[in-house]
């Protein structure tokens, strides 16, 4: 299926009666998950999804001592109580699987050194500062280094599929929205290779990263193809995180030559199984990428980081709602003052009216961010948006 | 000689590396960097006219292109690559003192953050643009910071920074800094910071890419 039919298809939902056109349905019965999908066709919708990004670790730490109940200790248990909905996510394991038993190299008071089950070896500081290890060094260097992990990149494997049948006879009936994992052609390539090796090899050894991103596209559409017609998903989430304020860390061409024609299979297989909702996380400046996801069919865009670059305005004014958006507020109008949460929303909000766009922070919340201010946003943003969700607060 | 500082800046520009490289294919076969540099020697170029001439303008060219999103960080890292196969042969006229840098650039992420990859894109632009560049590593102390600024006196101090909650950390390195030298220099950088907070925290300059940091301070250094 080719872009210009799902438009079709989107066009064919958006002909669809509009809710006041419909005559007994109450809005108190739809669904959290026939919100998320009214949501994101565009279609009109009697309270939009609440959704949220989470936290980083320390941040809840530090609003326990802004007066945040004690039991509130990890997210399940702050969106409970800040009234945030959420989404589950089929479990599909399409990362390669351990190679290495995870082992401590050294450690003291300040920092841990491991090597993980992947191989790479990483520092941690143990004060909690991190967001991301630091990383130092990479388990794939060269074609031989890269052999063991062709075949931990088996799609048949038995230790992938042990918690799936599981989880689909959880989720199969779920009320929420249902996600499931749509790949990752580059970011887990990149966590094997390093940054400053991966960035340069589509120059210097383009036809070794081919081969690694075709075998990872070859996993994850293999086992898409299986997974799929055991269960409806509403969406499929990949994971790249491949882009900085200054756009992405592999070329714009050989990504869209290399790994385009990837999400096109994907998107393809997708759609098939009727998930028209494909997006994946990747943080910083995406514009220079954003035509190639859009033209193989990865229509959403997450999490939309403003300070990067990646305003959900700007998208959505120059591709119209060919862009899903998902997330796209600026968290560091949050740890400021109420009047720029205001104005942060207020300019969002004739976007978020169109459709198409589930507005969350573009991160995680930081520890920066007072308690009093997460509360007040989340306060307007019910009021403004028109959001779900029952807080406790 | 024009002509050979010329090949030296494309090679610079556009991250030919050597003559094995096979990027950038249109230049395969051709002489890269390291033998262009090492030929301009050889023929009786002084190395400062190579650094001057040929190496700073091209990486100034790139980082220009990177920081106007023309050119991404893999045209950056490679350029960066070739800057390094020049650098070595010119190692010897820096140690002899034939050749100087710009000044001293100390560099470092601050205390509690371990992110190094914006960090060391900043240091491979100074190192283009002819400034010696002491690289402190993460998680970097603001004493630290310190001490090598006793050790290098008269040095810029560029402190990166990726995380909302150590950018706190920013504002005690430079207090520490101003108070042992009110004209130390210190600019700071990293993808949550904004010019306000560089100037709420009483720094000296922020930029959101390698190569604002490099024009402010050859901005600085014409004035002078």
């Amino acid at each position: 299926m080719n872009l210009e039919e799902i438009d079709e298809i989107d066009q064919w939902l958006q002909k669809k009666p509009k809710l006041e056109d419909r005559q007994s349905r109450d809005s108190s019965t739809f669904t959290l998950k026939e919100r998320f999908r009214r949501t994101m066709f565009y279609q009109d919708v009697p309270l939009r999804p609440n959704l949220e990004f989470g936290y980083w670790s320390k941040t809840l730490e530090v609003w326990r001592e802004q007066g945040l109940p004690e039991s509130v200790t990890d997210e399940a248990s702050a969106y409970d109580y800040f009234g945030i909905e959420n989404w589950a996510m089929v479990n599909l394991h399409a990362n390669p699987l351990p190679l290495f038993k995870h082992e401590v190299l050294e450690e003291n008071e300040e920092r841990r050194v491991y090597r993980d089950e992947l191989g790479v070896v990483a520092e941690v500081n143990k004060h909690g500062h991190q967001s991301i290890p630091h990383y130092l060094d990479y388990p794939i260097k060269d074609r031989e280094t890269w052999e063991p992990f062709k075949a931990v990149l088996d799609p048949a494997a038995p230790e992938r599929w042990k918690n799936f049948e599981k989880s689909v006879a959880e989720l199969r009936n779920s009320t929420g929205p249902v996600g499931i994992f749509g790949g990752s052609l580059v970011g887990i390539p990149r966590n094997l290779i390093g940054f400053e090796r991966i960035a340069t090899m589509p120059y210097e050894d383009p036809d070794l990263l081919i081969e690694i991103i075709n075998t990872f596209g070859h996993c994850i559409i293999t086992m898409l193809e299986q997974a799929l017609p055991h269960i409806q998903v509403d969406f499929a989430m990949g994971w790249e995180d491949i882009c900085f304020n200054q756009g992405p860390i592999v070329p714009p061409e050989f990504f869209r030559e290399v790994v385009g024609p990837w999400y096109r299979r994907i998107s393809d297989v997708l759609v098939r199984h009727g998930c028209c909702v494909y997006t994946t996380d990747t943080d910083g400046n995406i514009n220079p990428i954003t035509d190639t996801f859009l033209e193989n069919g990865l229509n959403t865009m997450f999490p939309v980081e403003v300070h990067a670059g990646s305003d959900p305005c700007h998208l959505r004014d120059k591709y119209g709602k060919r862009v899903r958006l998902w997330g796209g507020v600026d968290k560091r109008k949050l740890s400021d003052s109420k009047e720029l949460i205001d104005k942060e929303l207020q300019r969002l909000l004739p976007y978020v009216e169109q459709g198409g766009f589930i507005p969350t922070m573009d991160h995680r919340v930081p520890a920066d961010i007072p308690l009093k201010n997460y509360l007040y946003y989340l306060d307007r943003k019910r009021e403004l948006f028109n959001v779900g969700g029952e807080p406790k607060y | 000689m024009q002509d050979l500082l010329e090949q030296i800046t494309v090679c610079i520009e556009r991250g030919k590396v050597n003559g094995k490289s096979p990027y950038p294919p249109d230049m395969r076969g051709q002489d890269g960097a390291d033998e262009l540099v090492s030929k301009a020697l050889g023929a009786g170029v002084p190395a400062t006219d190579i650094l001057e001439r040929a190496l700073i303008i091209g990486m100034g060219n790139v980082g220009q292109k990177f920081s106007e999103n023309k050119v991404f960080v893999p045209d950056l890292l490679m350029s960066a690559k070739a800057m390094t196969a020049a650098m070595k042969h010119l190692k010897p006229f820096f140690e002899s003192g034939q050749a100087k840098h710009k000044g001293t650039f100390i560099l470092g992420t601050v205390q509690g953050d371990l992110h190094d990859i914006g960090k060391n894109l900043v240091g491979m632009v100074m190192e283009g643009g002819g400034w010696k560049v002491v690289d402190l590593g993460v998680d970097v102390s603001a004493e630290k910071f310190l001490e090598a600024l006793k050790q290098n006196p008269g040095s810029v101090v560029g402190l990166s920074a990726l995380l909302t909650t150590t950018m706190v950390n920013m504002e005690k390195t430079v207090k520490l800094l101003k108070q042992h030298d009110a004209k130390a220099t210190v600019l700071v950088g990293g993808a949550p910071l904004t010019n306000e907070f560089a100037k709420k925290i009483g720094a000296d300059a922020y930029s959101p890419d390698p190569q604002g940091a490099l024009n402010y301070l050859t901005d600085r250094h014409s004035r002078n």
